[in-house]
This record gives C-alpha cells, sequence and structure tokens, in this order.
C-alpha cells in the first residue's frame, strides 16, 4: 500500500503497546451492523499505471495551441512564467496549512502580506482579505458586506455583471432574502447608466449596495461610473465594483472611482485555467468596513525582541470565534493561488504588467477592426469601448456550425452567449499577449472561410 | 545600498529593473480611457529581476512549516502526505490547459474524470449523488445547509428553521447554518464527550417536532470519538421529518470501514484536501463536494456528473439550489482526488482508515501518562489531550506547549478547540507517519511534561533563536491593523 510507512510488524508491536491483539478492538464503538466489509471499488494501481490512465483521460480533451485560444468570459489565457508556477511549487507552501502558528509560518504569512499590498493596488482600496474561493463568491461576499454594514434588505446589481457571479449570488441569496433590483441603464444609449432612475431606486434609503463590473460582462466600459459613487453614498448605499486586474493603470480603479468594495477573479495573474478552477477571488473594502470584510486577514506587528512579524489578525470576524453569529463561514480560502499571483505579479514587474495590459487590449482592437471588415460579422456593441474582450455578432442561418468549423481549426473562437441565455449568434472574443499577430489573422481568415461556406 | 533581511518584494523595487521580457508587437493601437475614468495614479508593482523574485520567494519557503518540513499533528486538519504523482496529473496540459467554456464534447476526459470521481465518493460515503462544485468544506456546508432549506422549501416544510449542533462542532457548522438562515440551537455532550441523545429530544421538545431541520454531525467527533449512538439519532430526527447533515472532515477515520450512509446521514460533505490528500496549500483551495441520498439529489448545486448506463453524464438538478461558484468547481484539485482514488484503491482507502486510528491510539497510550485526557477512550484518528493540570499547578498553558514543540521542529497540535476541553492540545498524526516519527513525538511530549515540571518559569520563555519570531504583539496587530505595506513617501493606495 502506497503511502503507509508501517511495516505488519511495526503494526503488531503498535497493537500491543495499545494494549490489543487485533486492529477490530479499536473499533468497538461503531456498532457492528453499520460496518462494511469492503468497498466496491477497483482495486490501486502502480504509480505508473496511475499516470498512464490520467494521461489516457487528459489525451480525451481538446486542447488548443496557447495562441489560438480566444476565450475568456473571468477565466484567461494568459502566458505564465515558469518561474511563477516553479516557485508555487515550493512544497514548503504546498503542504502547509493556514498559517496558526505564526513562529514557524513567517514566509507564508509575509506572502499573503505582500497580496494583500498587490490587490489594495490593483484595486485602489486600502483593505484586501488573504483571498476567497473564486471571483463569484467574492461578488456574493461583497453583497453580504453591504448587507451586515448597513442593515439593510435591498441590493441593486448590474444585469452585466458575470451570469455566473449572479447565479452564485442567487445561491447565497437564499439564505440572506435580499430583495434585488436591476440597475437601471438609458434606453437611447446602451451601457451608459441611468443617472435619474438610479436615484430614484435609492431615494428610500433603503439600499445596501450597488454592484457593477469593469469593464462589464461583454468587455465594455460602461458610461456614468464617475458619477455613481456620488449618488450612492448620498443615499448611503455602498459602491461594489467587479474588476478585471490588467485594468488598473489604463482606467480609474475602483477605489479611485469612490467604490467602497472590489472583487474580482484573479486567475489570470499566473494562474492557469484549469477548466475554470481553482482561482482566485479577491475582496477588498475601506478600512472603515474591515468588521464585515470576510476571510484571514494578516497583519504587520512586531515581537517580543523588536522583529518585524506577520500575524492572522481580527479573527473576532471570523467562524471559529462567531460560530452561529459569523457573516460568513469561510475557512479554507484559495492560499495557494493567491501566493501565484503574488510571485506573479513580482515576476513580470512594473514594466511587464504594463505589456500585458497593452498587447492584450491592443492584439484586441486590431482583431476586432479586422473581423468588423468581413462580411457578415460586426461588433454587437459598436459604441462602447472595451479593452481585451468583446462581443461579435456573426449573421448566419448557423453560428453554431460556425463555432464548430472554428474549433476543426484549431481555433477556440470565443464563448457563445448563448452558454449564458444569450444568443447563439454572438460570441465574446477575449485577447491576451499569447495571441500573436499569426494568431489573429489566422482567425480572421478562418472565420472569413466559415462565414463564407 | 542594502535592504533588511525581511524586506518586502516592494522593498526591493529598482527603477528600471526588468523581470519578464514581453515581444514587441505593433498594432497601431494607443488605449485612450473612456470619458470620466481616465486614471491619475497607477498600481505600484515593484521592478525586480528573475534573480530578486526566486531568492526572496525561496527564502519565504524556507520560512514556512508544512508536511514536507516535519510532523504537523493539527488535529481535525488530515495533515498528510500529498502525493506527488495526483500533482503531476493535475499539470497535464490536457485538464489544466482546457478552457471552462469549451463544448462539452471537446473535454470527453474531463466529463469521465468527474463522472467517475461522483462514483468513487458515492461508494466510499454510502451516498447516492455527488454535486463538486463546492470550493472548500466550508461552502460546501453551506451549499449543504441550502440544500436542505430548499427540500424543506419544496416539501412545504419552510418552518423548520431549527438546526442542531452539538458544542464540539467545527465553528464552520454553525456559520454555514446561520448563513443559510438558520437559527442554531447548541446541544451539550455528555460526559462522554458524545453527543446527547436526550439533549436532542429537548431541543425537539422545547421548539417542536415541526420546527426542527436536523443537526448537524461530525463522526468521529471533534474529540476523536465515534458517536455510537448515531443510529438512534438519525432514527429520532427521520422520525419528525429532519434531516442528519454529516461534516467529513473527520472521514479519513473511517473509509472502508463505515459509511455516513449507512449511519443515517442524509447529505455530507468532503474536504478533499483532507481525506483525500490534495494539498492545504496554505489554507486552500480545496474541494468541498457535497454528496446526498435521492431525495436530496434534485436540489444539488451546479452540475452533477455521474456515470448513467455506464456512460458519464452530466445533469442539472432540477430544483437545484443554483451554483456556488462560476464554472465547474475547482477541477485541478479533482483531478488530484482522482488520482489518489486511482492509485491507492478500495484497500488502500480501508488501510489509510486502520493506520490513521492506530497512529492516534499509539500516540495517546504513549502521552497518557505525561498529558491529561480528559475523555480518555479508544479514539478514532485524533484525541484530545488537555494543558489544563499543567495550567492549574504551573501555569504553563497549551499555548506555552505548542511553542515548545516548534521549537523542536513538530508542528503545533489544534489548540483550544474543541472549546468543551480547556487548554486542549488536539492530536491527529494521519495514516502516512511512521512509528519511527510518532515515538519521538511521544518522547518529546514527554520530555516537555517532567520540563514543565522542573522548571515552568524557563519552560515558559521561548526560545528567540529556534523561533523566526517570539510572542508576537498580536494586540497591537488588531488594535492598530497594518494591513498592506506602504511606499516611504507615504502615500497610501
Amino acid at each position: 500500500m502506497p503511502y503507509i510507512s508501517n511495516t505488519d510488524e511495526q503494526r503488531k508491536s503498535m497493537l500491543a503497546a495499545i494494549g490489543i491483539e487485533s486492529f477490530e478492538e479499536l473499533l468497538d464503538s461503531i456498532p457492528a451492523e453499520t460496518r462494511i466489509d469492503s468497498l466496491n471499488l477497483p482495486d490501486g494501481l502502480s504509480e505508473m499505471e496511475t499516470l498512464a490512465e490520467m494521461g489516457k483521460l487528459a489525451a480525451k480533451n481538446t486542447t488548443f495551441r496557447a495562441g489560438r485560444i480566444f476565450a475568456g468570459g473571468g477565466i484567461y489565457n494568459h502566458y505564465i512564467p515558469p518561474v511563477v508556477s516553479q516557485l508555487a511549487s515550493r512544497s514548503e507552501f504546498v503542504t502547509a496549512y493556514t498559517p496558526y502558528q505564526s513562529e514557524v509560518s513567517q514566509g507564508l504569512l509575509q506572502t499573503i502580506f505582500e497580496y494583500q499590498t498587490y490587490i489594495c493596488e490593483l484595486t485602489g482600496l486600502e483593505v484586501s482579505n488573504a483571498s476567497s474561493y473564486g471571483g463569484a463568491s467574492a461578488c456574493a461576499d461583497a453583497v453580504s458586506i453591504a448587507r451586515t454594514a448597513t442593515k439593510r434588505k435591498k441590493s441593486v446589481i448590474s444585469s452585466n455583471i458575470h451570469p455566473h457571479y449572479r447565479e452564485t449570488f442567487d445561491t447565497y441569496n437564499l439564505g440572506w432574502e435580499m430583495d434585488v433590483l436591476d440597475l437601471p441603464y438609458r434606453a437611447d444609449a446602451g451601457f451608459v447608466l441611468d443617472a435619474v432612475e438610479i436615484e430614484k431606486m435609492l431615494a428610500g434609503d433603503d439600499v445596501a449596495c450597488v454592484v457593477v463590473q469593469i469593464p462589464n460582462f461583454y468587455g465594455c466600459f460602461e458610461g456614468g461610473l464617475s458619477a455613481l459613487a456620488e449618488i450612492c453614498h448620498s443615499h448611503g448605499t455602498l459602491l461594489a465594483i467587479g474588476v478585471y486586474p490588467f485594468c488598473a493603470g489604463w482606467v480609474k480603479r475602483p477605489g479611485d472611482l469612490g467604490a467602497d468594495i472590489a472583487f474580482g477573479e484573479g486567475q489570470s495573474l499566473g494562474i492557469p485555467m484549469g477548466f475554470g478552477g481553482p482561482g482566485l477571488g479577491f475582496l477588498a473594502t475601506k478600512k472603515k468596513l474591515v468588521r464585515f470584510l470576510p476571510g484571514r486577514l494578516i497583519g504587520k506587528t512586531t515581537d517580543e525582541n523588536g522583529r518585524n512579524a506577520y500575524v492572522m489578525t481580527l479573527q473576532a470576524r471570523e467562524q471559529h470565534i462567531r460560530r452561529g453569529k459569523a457573516n460568513s463561514s469561510i475557512c479554507t480560502n484559495s492560499a495557494l493561488m493567491a501566493l501565484t499571483a503574488t510571485i506573479y505579479l513580482s515576476s513580470i514587474g512594473k514594466e511587464g504588467f504594463k505589456e500585458v495590459g497593452a498587447l492584450s487590449s491592443g492584439g484586441a482592437h486590431y482583431l476586432a477592426e479586422s473581423l468588423c471588415k468581413l462580411d457578415h460579422v460586426s461588433l454587437a456593441f459598436p459604441d462602447a469601448q472595451f479593452f481585451n474582450e468583446f462581443v461579435i455578432k456573426i449573421e448566419n442561418d448557423d453560428p453554431d456550425r460556425i463555432f464548430d468549423g472554428m474549433i476543426e481549426k484549431g481555433v477556440l473562437p470565443g464563448i457563445p452567449l448563448s452558454m449564458f441565455g444569450g444568443s447563439k449568434d454572438r460570441w465574446l472574443v477575449a485577447v491576451t499577449e499569447q495571441n500573436t499577430e499569426e494568431d489573429l489573422e489566422f482567425y480572421v481568415n478562418a472565420l472569413k472561410s466559415e462565414v463564407a461556406k | 545600498m542594502t535592504y533588511a533581511k525581511d524586506a518586502l518584494i516592494f522593498d526591493k523595487s529598482v527603477q528600471g529593473r526588468r523581470g519578464v521580457r514581453y515581444p514587441k508587437r505593433n498594432f497601431n493601437w494607443e488605449f485612450t480611457a473612456p470619458e470620466g475614468l481616465a486614471p491619475e495614479s497607477a498600481p505600484f508593482i515593484p521592478e525586480v529581476s528573475h534573480l530578486d523574485v526566486v531568492r526572496h520567494y525561496t527564502r519565504l519557503s524556507l520560512r514556512t512549516f508544512g508536511v514536507d518540513t516535519g510532523f504537523y499533528p493539527l488535529g481535525s486538519c488530515t495533515m498528510k502526505y500529498n502525493p506527488r504523482l495526483c500533482d503531476k496529473a493535475a499539470g497535464f496540459d490536457g485538464f489544466a490547459g482546457v478552457h471552462p467554456s469549451q463544448p462539452l464534447i471537446t473535454a470527453d476526459g474531463i466529463v469521465e474524470l468527474l463522472a467517475e470521481t461522483s462514483e468513487w465518493m458515492c461508494e466510499t460515503t454510502g451516498m447516492e449523488s455527488f454535486a463538486l462544485q463546492p470550493a472548500a468544506g466550508a461552502q460546501g456546508e453551506f451549499a449543504g445547509m441550502l440544500t436542505f432549506r430548499k427540500y424543506f422549501d419544496h416539501i412545504g416544510e419552510s418552518e423548520r428553521e431549527i438546526m442542531i449542533v452539538p458544542d464540539s462542532a467545527h465553528g464552520t457548522n454553525p456559520a454555514s447554518a446561520a448563513v443559510a438562515g438558520f437559527n442554531v440551537v447548541e446541544v451539550k455532550s455528555t460526559d462522554e464527550g458524545l453527543t446527547d441523545p436526550s439533549a436532542i429530544e429537548a431541543v425537539i421538545n422545547k421548539y417542536g417536532a415541526e420546527k426542527i431541520a436536523g443537526i448537524m454531525l461530525t463522526n468521529p467527533n471533534t474529540l476523536g470519538l465515534y458517536e455510537s449512538h448515531i443510529c438512534e439519532i438519525a432514527d429520532m430526527l427521520h422520525k419528525i421529518g429532519a434531516l442528519l447533515y454529516y461534516d467529513g472532515a473527520n472521514l479519513n477515520a473511517l473509509l472502508g470501514i463505515v459509511r455516513p450512509g449507512d449511519m443515517g446521514f442524509d447529505l455530507l460533505h468532503l474536504n478533499t484536501h483532507k481525506t483525500f490528500s490534495t494539498p492545504h496549500g496554505g489554507g486552500g483551495p480545496g474541494a468541498g463536494p457535497i454528496g446526498v441520498k435521492e431525495k436530496l439529489a434534485p436540489f444539488l448545486p451546479g452540475a452533477v456528473f455521474c456515470v448513467k448506463n455506464g456512460k458519464p453524464e452530466v445533469v442539472w438538478p432540477e430544483h437545484s439550489i443554483g451554483r456556488m461558484k462560476a464554472w465547474w468547481g475547482n477541477f485541478l484539485v479533482l483531478v488530484r482526488t482522482y488520482a489518489y482514488f486511482v492509485h491507492i484503491g478500495a484497500r488502500g482507502l480501508r488501510r489509510v482508515a486502520e493506520n490513521a486510528v492506530i497512529n492516534a491510539n499509539y500516540i495517546q497510550e504513549g502521552i497518557k501518562d505525561a498529558f491529561e485526557i480528559p475523555y480518555y477512550a479508544r479514539c478514532m484518528h485524533e484525541f484530545v489531550a488537555s494543558a489544563e493540570h499543567f495550567k492549574r499547578e504551573y501555569g504553563v498553558t497549551a499555548k506555552d506547549v505548542d511553542k515548545k514543540l516548534l521549537e523542536k521542529g513538530i508542528h503545533a497540535p489544534t489548540t483550544y478547540f474543541p472549546l468543551i476541553v480547556h487548554e486542549a492540545l488536539m492530536i491527529e498524526p494521519t495514516d502516512t507517519e511512521s512509528k519511527e516519527t510518532l515515538d519521538h513525538f511521544i518522547e518529546v511530549m514527554k520530555g516537555l511534561a517532567e520540563a514543565i515540571k522542573s522548571d515552568p518559569e524557563k519552560f515558559k520563555k521561548p526560545d528567540a533563536n529556534l523561533l523566526q519570531v517570539v510572542n508576537p504583539d498580536e494586540t497591537a496587530a488588531a488594535r492598530n491593523f497594518i494591513p498592506r505595506w506602504y511606499p516611504e513617501d507615504g502615500r497610501q493606495g
């Protein structure tokens, strides 16, 4: 049996030391009628056979060349420098648990402190937790913060946030039972917030928070965001903004816009796509909301000899102290993914961070422009500005055939919005620095020939 | 210029220094911020070289204690060896390189893997259907509580709002129940440390049978004791239409021996990072799949992967509570779980439980004369010792014992939990540790007991040469919370 260290001989002597002859005697407290003799499952395989078996399953999945992936929707195909995966695989990090004992965990605690700093920098907010499960739960937690901080039972959520985030919120809300209203947009102008209607919606001073996403799920920057915080705050409503991390520096960060809470998915910071998980939820707030922020927090202090020390702090917020009065039950989070993001940001550095944004955004605009020149292909939201993701519209009787045709050609051309209850002739297309000029040309030509079929 | 030994990566930034080099491309495109969104400041990202980064994080890894560093008997956390072959499999491009939006016909292997994982989990736990989406144990608990709620709403019994939780339960239990909208009622354990059927009966009588939603139990409980009245408790609750929730944190003790489904539980969560040896990662990512009996299957969260007529299939439950997460779940964690299943097999699972139980009892016998064990009995995978007598006689606390263990290269047990044991030291050696390691631990613990008696004052003084920090000022950390690094120019964010 792999991984069991004790030999039969040792087992015997250990049983003797316990004062028994057979292992079964240790099971006296388990009523015999509920016990089983064996599990109806196969026997184990050797290491080589196991890896071969896993390899077979992996080989059954279609993988695309790095440059030929144009799907995003929260999970992006950014380049992961080997230095990131190798350092994040250091086995001390991988096999540690929550740093309960700061005396032997300063390394891990410091990485989380650095992570918290990065998230504050990327969001423009003052306090970040040590990580959440993912973008969706971070979004739900953002509402939860507002709900407990304001003690209000209503929230206003944009219908243009990631549909999975909204669905996840709806699940969480089964327990909270908040009333949810759609954030109003101007009917005449696409993604432009309707300040007048928002004002009316908040006028009762009973809305806990407004939730928007930058860019929104369709990749678009919405209009009227800069005035939103003021409207919210004049009614005691908190503003929560979801962000794509690479937008920092190109547009105002949530904190710069006056947001009280920022959240998002951090998978794009050095974490593999991995069929969507594990990713990294980030969640940051203004300092005044820290009492309501779920999850671990690391703080800096000193030890009795004056040395710098990092510790888990403000634990009175957490489930193990508050138990039935807690606002969240989160315990294990995404620490290793937070570490990965930290090492990633440190590795690419200031210039690399800008270049990833520039290459992704530049490539996306180049692709969008080229696609628009094709017959029967257009941008679904031509008036809206975008960063590295946009929606195209394909005029064809059978857009699914075209999608499959692209896959046949080795291109994952985006995500049909039909996956989210939208129409199948619209695809959400994302570009990263991994898509070269040649890949972009290939996409254009492939789509041209598929549409012409 | 030099920087302090414990400098942060931000302190090491030097203007003009480069890390990863990206290609130059000319897209003839200049990003202009939309109206009202033009930034006035940029995020601070340090400028450091690859070597700076490698040295920095390698040093930090060396200042981190993991299972790979040494014995880690952290009770209820099951800190066992994490097989490298599972990590290797999770890194295969056919898993790690797949985008979650890919049509499932391009992900046959993934669907098969997830369906098989569910089958293994069903058989291992005695459940009939599994949802793999929850991201960690506590999220699984929360999803489980919502599943209960949705079920009761569906059958027209929404007035069931009382969730019974023993006082020995993990904090996540009452928290998950409360966040799902239940009213938590705690029940006291018996003098033997077990859940008391008569205390449950009293709750039923007090609030009324029609108000009781169910109970959340860990079995073996957090004292490491098997709840031998479990079938009686299950009958009592089922008779009034209530449900039983099983917290899978301690399942390592029972693999292949007895199954929660056979004890009468209706729903459970698993912690793959405990029982099925996926790495703890310094606090995640985990995976917290939930398994149910047939009647609760229509309410499960997310997509359910199962095998039907020999074929893997994806099902969206009819009355699902909804999703817990974007996309499918912590897939690469589940890849490791499946590799673990395939590698150790049915008999391996049983051997895991046997060795977990033997190892715990062996330590308990070894240290029982040195440390008090308030609920002494044959234990399962863990037991709880107490330093209360040392505190009473010598002023030495469980925390002091922790620090001495750390000085000796052993991770501390779970301390001050469960709450029903004063000065608790909860010890779980796990299945993968050798007799030699356990003998060493026993020797160390006995030595500590002697050291307390011979010089308690010295014992209370941590050795600054053996620890990274000594008595960090936790009060100051909370009172004057410093949540991040700040640049020297005083700019904040």
